[in-house]
């Protein structure tokens, strides 16, 4: 089975603290890898090393066959909310929507965006501009903006912050069909219910002890 | 249940004493005067002095009249007055420092303590500015030698006039809906004086007739009307009390970051304070269809929603055409500099996107897209502004008969240079590009705001050679010739070129 993402004795330290000790993670193709732990286990860190936002200390990583965060191809494939994006200001919440689909190749019209706002709770925001939304609101639409573009892996950092019980089942039910349609998932989380919807395995990271 | 004591009433607060009581404690831990702070004040005027002072006094008062007395001199004061305000509603006027804002601004404190330090700087600003403009224009109307009592009436007149243009702002700062409006008149009077003004020179100037009031008048009018506006900022004091505390905490944020620009020396973030002040203003913004249209690409479309939800600002570029035209009988050094600066300004009217992509490049990750094509895509509108702004400042040259020739061809040629130029600017900020520390005679200046000043400036000046070269040799009545459009379309498609393939060719970064 082909590897999509392939972690190998990743270690990570910052200055004199050790965060993630020589990790292991192995995701095929139309896998779903949920991470869990206590804060500081180094969930967000691990994420971040799968996108190439960060150099691990030490180790191997591979993402579809090749070293994550390099050239236009990673990125045309990978969709993540391990950063938070500064949006365009004057741009609104439902033109930031097409633009992103739009310059991946997807038609904005497709109903897709339609039924991402409704099943996020946004589309009564579909005028607002950016900087006038909540903090909750801007959790929803950065999910929004990760989940409307096509892409074959998501890396979310804990998708289910700040969602009410609905949209949380709701966003559970669509990642779980994102995977059942062959896309690969990786994230974050705190919740297990949440974990369980979306049907995706249990990797346990645990702070390491100090040296 | 253990019963709970009410409160007691709190005993009425001693007002004065809490900003006392602040301002013990501060000299108690970092001593009475900040040494640090005097050096840089000094610093900064002697630099001031040694660099503007000699050009200001000949501003002020020009050694030799301008011939018989024109009106020109005072659609030049309301453009003063106009700007003066446009300030002073951007730094509040009333506002407190950030400290200030956060612990006393919500407590039981009278308001009038608070803001008496703000309107009285207000209103010194409003005199210094207002004698200088009215000194500066009396010494425009009247003939050498001028007798003191002129002087005088100009000086109080000016101030007063400033004083009532204060009084106007503060009147606005509790009254935000208003105050837009506000806002809008006095850019629109600013950049309507620059037109009247322009034309005014283009056309030979209206003089005005022997002044038919004597000085004495003038100067009593004067004095009335600056004691009538000085009365008038003692009852604000009064009225203060009743403001909401919203908009003196906002004035305070602005005018800390304000603080904080001169003290990082990074002009940037000015204009990105500007663009969240204005897109906060924004309330009646609706969805476009322009991004699924198929045949435009989404991040022109995006810099085309841009540039329309901005209209409210295209003031500035229009009222900016008619400055090379005071200047087409000047030095032509500083008609190109102006003719180049503001089409470069013109150009970065979408700029915005660009800055924001190069300090955070997630969206950019997200969009999946190469810097290439965004570089290539974001030279479109820029290039249509900057050739339109260029094209329509050539031709009134034209018309006014300094130049002869396709100079407007020429103009529309050179915008895509003009783009690359802005291009380039966008993407930095003084931050970004580097904290050398210059030695001056007077102490160190870190450079990254010189080299901010230049950036962009400099990719302008070397791909727009033709227009300034142009605009050296061939003043009226030399004839612009194709050759020099060709020259011009060159260097605009090689610059342009030049700066997409030096982009990155990796997502998530320019």
């Amino acid at each position: 089975m082909t590897m999509v993402v392939d972690v190998r004795q990743v270690t990570v330290r910052y200055g004199s603290t050790l965060v993630l000790d020589r990790i292991d993670l192995q995701v095929p193709e139309g896998g779903a890898v949920a991470l869990v732990g206590e804060n500081g286990a180094g969930k967000s860190t691990l994420l971040r090393c799968v996108t190439g936002l960060q150099e691990p200390t030490a180790g191997e990583i591979s993402v579809f066959a090749a070293v994550p965060g390099r050239g236009a191809e990673f990125w045309r494939q990978v969709a993540t909310t391990v950063e938070s994006p500064s949006w365009y200001q004057g741009l609104t919440v439902r033109e930031h929507l097409d633009l992103v689909r739009v310059v991946n190749g997807g038609d904005p019209d497709d109903g897709h965006i339609a039924e991402l706002c409704v099943t996020l709770g946004l589309a009564g925001l579909s005028d607002s501009l950016p900087s006038t939304l909540s903090s909750g609101q801007r959790q929803r639409f950065l999910l929004a903006a990760t989940l409307v573009r096509p892409s074959r892996l998501l890396v979310l950092d804990e998708p289910e912050q700040r969602l009410d019980t609905r949209i949380k089942g709701a966003v559970a039910a669509h990642l779980r069909s994102y995977v059942a349609a062959g896309g690969t998932l990786v994230m974050a989380s705190h919740d297990d219910g949440f974990r369980v919807g979306v049907g995706a395995g249990e990797v346990v990271l645990i702070q390491p002890e100090a040296e | 249940m253990t019963p709970v004591a009410a409160p007691a009433r709190p005993a009425a607060p001693a007002p004065i004493n809490a900003r006392r009581w602040v301002r013990r404690r501060r000299i108690a831990a970092e001593g009475r005067v900040d040494l640090g702070a005097v050096y840089v004040v000094t610093l900064t005027v002697l630099m001031a002095l040694a660099l503007v002072g000699q050009p200001v006094v000949r501003v002020v008062w020009p050694p030799d009249p301008l011939g018989a007395p024109a009106v020109s001199p005072f659609v030049a004061a309301v453009a003063v007055l106009a700007a003066f305000f446009v300030v002073l509603r951007q730094l509040g006027p009333l506002s407190v420092s950030r400290g200030d804002a956060t612990w006393l601004l919500l407590a039981p404190i009278p308001r009038r303590t608070l803001l008496a330090p703000a309107l009285a700087l207000t209103t010194v600003a409003a005199l210094v500015v207002g004698a200088a403009m009215g000194i500066a224009v009396t010494g425009r109307v009247v003939a050498r030698p001028a007798e003191p009592l002129a002087l005088w009436a100009g000086a109080t007149t000016g101030a007063a006039a400033a004083v009532f243009v204060a009084l106007l702002a503060i009147a606005g700062q509790p009254r935000p809906a208003a105050a837009r409006l506000a806002d809008g008149g006095g850019v629109a009077v600013g950049a309507g004086s620059l037109v009247v003004a322009a034309a005014l020179s283009a056309t030979g100037g209206y003089r005005l007739p022997a002044l038919p009031i004597p000085p004495v008048v003038v100067l009593a009018t004067g004095v009335a009307a600056l004691v009538t506006g000085v009365f008038l900022v003692g009852l604000t004091l009064r009225t203060v009390e009743g403001w909401p505390a919203a908009p003196i905490a906002e004035a305070s944020i602005n005018a800390g970051a304000y603080a904080d620009v001169a003290y990082a020396v990074e002009p940037s973030y000015l204009a990105e304070m500007s663009a969240r002040r204005f897109w906060r203003s924004r309330t009646r913004v609706r969805t476009t269809r322009l991004l699924p249209i198929r045949w435009l690409s989404p991040l022109i479309a995006q810099d085309l929603i841009i540039l329309r939800r901005k209209a409210p600002r295209l003031w500035w570029p229009v009222g900016a055409v008619a400055v090379p035209v005071y200047l087409a009988e000047g030095p032509v050094w500083l008609l190109i500099g102006v003719v180049l600066i503001g089409a470069l300004g013109a150009a970065g009217f979408t700029g915005e996107s660009t800055h924001s992509d190069a300090a955070n490049p997630a969206l950019l990750r997200l969009l999946g897209v190469t810097g290439r094509r965004v570089t290539a895509a974001r030279l479109v509108v820029p290039a249509a502004i900057g050739g339109g702004w260029l094209a329509i400042t050539l031709a009134v040259l034209q018309g006014l008969g300094a130049l002869t020739g396709p100079w407007w061809a020429l103009g529309l040629l050179a915008g895509p240079a003009v783009a690359a130029g802005a291009y380039q600017r966008a993407k930095a900020s003084a931050a970004s590009l580097g904290t050398i520390l210059i030695d001056t005679p007077l102490g160190a200046f870190p450079a990254g705001m010189l080299l901010w000043l230049i950036n962009g400036v400099d990719v302008l000046a070397v791909l727009t050679l033709p227009v300034s070269v142009g605009l050296v040799l061939l003043p009226a009545p030399e004839v612009l010739g194709w050759p020099w459009l060709l020259a011009q379309a060159a260097s605009s498609v090689l610059g342009c070129a030049l700066l997409v393939r030096l982009s990155a060719r990796t997502t998530g970064a320019l």
